[in-house]
């Protein structure tokens, strides 16, 4: 036991400058090796969303042109044909029925439906008996205006099939053009002119929904290109960016091992390190902890702190010395790597003096954490505090010294 | 069952597993120059060893790990029992002492670095002293409200310094250090509050009567203190 002038005690709090170890900055946490995966799945679906919205619009060209085309151009021939021919032979029930199978289609599609083949398959067969229909009770023939069941099919047909092949499609206007022309033989109106007519309104009744059936599609594709390769743009940036913190973070650990063991190892190898001397040999313990601690600082652990300081008492333990490190009293809270650096540099500092045996606690809130050492040690000169929260103190009692660092929570208040 | 005097020696059960501790126990024993504790039953199991000769013994020292099985709860059965229960262990993190303390226990010792201490934590439990040793302290310092100075005290105990060292550094407002008896002080009232903030049972009423009886803690102090149970 000491006279109370063999006591010394001092307070250190000083910032990083000037310590000869961790002097470059580095990230606050582990950097992560892979680029964050979370983003990937968001980036498709912004693709799949510009897709649908192309193909919504073009949808809606198709609808408007179908629905305005049967009211404004069709609806007063049915009209014009019930006051002359009377109901039966007006084909009102068939424009109705066409309205009905319209609307399904329109609204079928619209809510993303209309992949599967049900739905064509409901509605064509329909479309084409209207047709045939239309075109054998038509009191002006095939080619007059009464017969507007076999120019119309083809605009519901379009809705029936948006989501399917283009092939499909064509098949359908062959079946009715084919129909069409059959029946035209069959009443006798297939007359050289009559048939130049039937071409030409065939290829009316077609070209133009085929046009807007492929239009929206290539359009929708060349968006989703787009969007593809927006996607791709930004996936490879974040990928850049994850890349350059890895390598910063990577570069950041060489240089400070470098700033630990290089000029060690330099020593060494000019035989300049006398390690005979108590203060090269301390400096080499340092050093050793510092790297073992180094290579853990990245584990995925629960509790950081006191995984390193695990560490940290392991090899002074290969040094020899009987480490007696405590169970943490309290919970010790997420602290940052520049934090936790603070706390068990004095540590690593003091085990690297320390003759036999050594005692380390850590006593911990959500606010303050206290990281203490008690061993036979002599230490010249404890390492100033390398971050602004973090205060150490020593004092030294006869070969006994007792060193703690304290971490307070900027929030909470010194006691 | 207690002793308030040593015109006798302490008489203690052991109940422990392992063959070389319960040697070295008695060799620390026999190393005692006043010998004032002594063995009357020793073995593995709690039954064994507390019937016969061991069921009226002084203080009853208990491993917590008996052949690969903790016997935590049992602390509180053998405190209910009327025994002055140390727990003599490895297992030495702060929330197990905290949770045998509670249970009841007088006092903890860790059996890597407290041996030393063993005769000295037995002598106090048997006469009911608020004894606290470092790695008791680590547990004390959380579920018990405690003074600015008796949380430091237990602090620098936990830390691993003696009260001589504690003293040196619990200044007083004038920069003078505080004397060894303050310090001891503290402690013992930190123990004293967590007894009183504990389980209703035997240890803790005769530690909290021989604090009051010794002017450590008032009965005020303590809501639950009656002094014809202790």
């Amino acid at each position: 036991m000491l006279s109370q002038s063999a006591l010394s005690a001092r307070v250190a709090r000083q910032p990083v400058a000037g310590q000869p170890v961790p002097s470059e900055p580095v990230p606050s946490e582990p950097v992560p090796s892979e680029p964050a995966s979370s983003d990937l799945p968001a980036m498709t679906e912004s693709v799949a969303i510009v897709e649908q919205r192309y193909d919504r619009a073009g949808l809606w060209v198709a609808i408007v042109v179908t629905f305005g085309w049967y009211l404004a151009g069709v609806a007063p021939v049915v009209v014009d044909s019930w006051l002359r021919y009377g109901l039966n032979a007006s084909g009102a029930v068939t424009w109705l029925l066409f309205a009905v199978l319209g609307v399904v289609a329109a609204v079928v599609v619209l809510r993303g439906g209309g992949r599967s083949p049900v739905l064509p398959l409901v509605i064509c067969p329909i479309l084409l008996a209207g047709s045939v229909l239309g075109s054998l009770v038509s009191p002006d023939g095939v080619l007059g205006q009464f017969d507007w069941p076999f120019t119309m099919v083809g605009w519901f047909a379009v809705l029936a099939l948006w989501r399917r092949r283009l092939p499909e499609l064509i098949a359908f206007y062959a079946a009715n053009v084919m129909i069409g022309g059959v029946i035209l033989a069959t009443l006798g109106e297939a007359s050289r002119v009559n048939v130049g007519r039937f071409i030409a309104l065939c290829c009316g009744i077609s070209a133009l929904q085929i046009t807007v059936f492929c239009g929206s599609r290539m359009v929708t594709a060349m968006a989703r290109r787009g969007a593809e390769a927006a996607d791709e743009l930004a996936r490879t940036r974040s990928v850049n960016i994850a890349a350059e913190a890895v390598q910063a973070a990577r570069r950041s650990r060489y240089e400070t091992i470098t700033g630990t063991v290089a000029h060690l190892l330099e020593g060494l190898a000019a035989g300049q390190l006398d390690l005979t001397d108590r203060s090269a040999r301390q400096e080499v313990a340092v050093a050793v902890t510092r790297l073992r601690r180094y290579l853990v600082e990245s584990d995925e652990v629960p509790d950081q702190l006191w995984h390193e300081l695990q560490v940290c008492a392991d090899a002074a333990e290969r040094q020899g010395i009987a480490v007696d490190l405590v169970a943490p009293a309290g919970l010790i809270p997420t602290l940052p790597v520049d934090v936790r650096r603070a706390l068990t540099e004095p540590i690593i500092a003091a085990l690297a003096a320390t003759a036999t045996k050594a005692r380390i606690t850590v006593i911990a809130s959500p606010g303050e954490v206290v990281v203490a050492i008690l061993a036979d040690a002599r230490l010249d000169a404890p390492p100033p505090s390398l971050h602004g929260a973090v205060e150490s103190s020593h004092d030294a009692e006869g070969e006994m010294l007792w060193l703690q660092a304290r971490w307070m929570s900027p929030s909470a208040s010194p006691s | 069952m207690a002793s308030s005097t040593l015109d006798e020696p302490i008489r203690i059960a052991l109940i422990e597993d392992t063959d070389v501790v319960v040697e070295g126990v008695r060799a620390w024993l026999a190393a005692d120059p006043q010998d004032r504790v002594v063995i009357v039953a020793a073995g593995d199991s709690i039954e064994a060893v507390l019937t016969g000769p061991g069921e009226s013994v002084d203080v009853a020292v208990l491993d917590l790990e008996l052949n690969g099985t903790m016997v935590t709860d049992r602390v509180a059965e053998l405190s209910d029992l009327g025994y002055r229960v140390v727990v003599f262990s490895v297992h030495v993190k702060p929330l197990v002492v905290q949770a045998v303390m509670k249970a009841g226990a007088c006092a903890f010792l860790d059996k890597r670095t407290e041996r030393e201490q063993f005769v000295d934590t037995v002598v106090a439990v048997a006469q009911d002293w608020p004894y606290v040793t470092p790695s008791m302290a680590g547990g004390l310092l959380q579920g018990v409200r405690l003074s600015d100075r008796e949380r430091q005290a237990l602090q620098y105990l936990f830390q691993g310094m003696d009260q001589g060292s504690i003293a040196r550094r619990l200044r007083k407002p004038d920069g003078q250090p505080v004397s060894v008896t303050t310090v001891k002080t503290y402690i013992e009232r930190a123990r004293a509050k967590f007894a009183a903030a504990g389980r209703p049972c035997r240890s803790n009423y005769a530690l909290l009567a021989r604090c009051v009886e010794d002017g450590l803690i008032r009965p005020e102090e303590v809501d639950d203190y009656r002094p014809g149970t202790a």
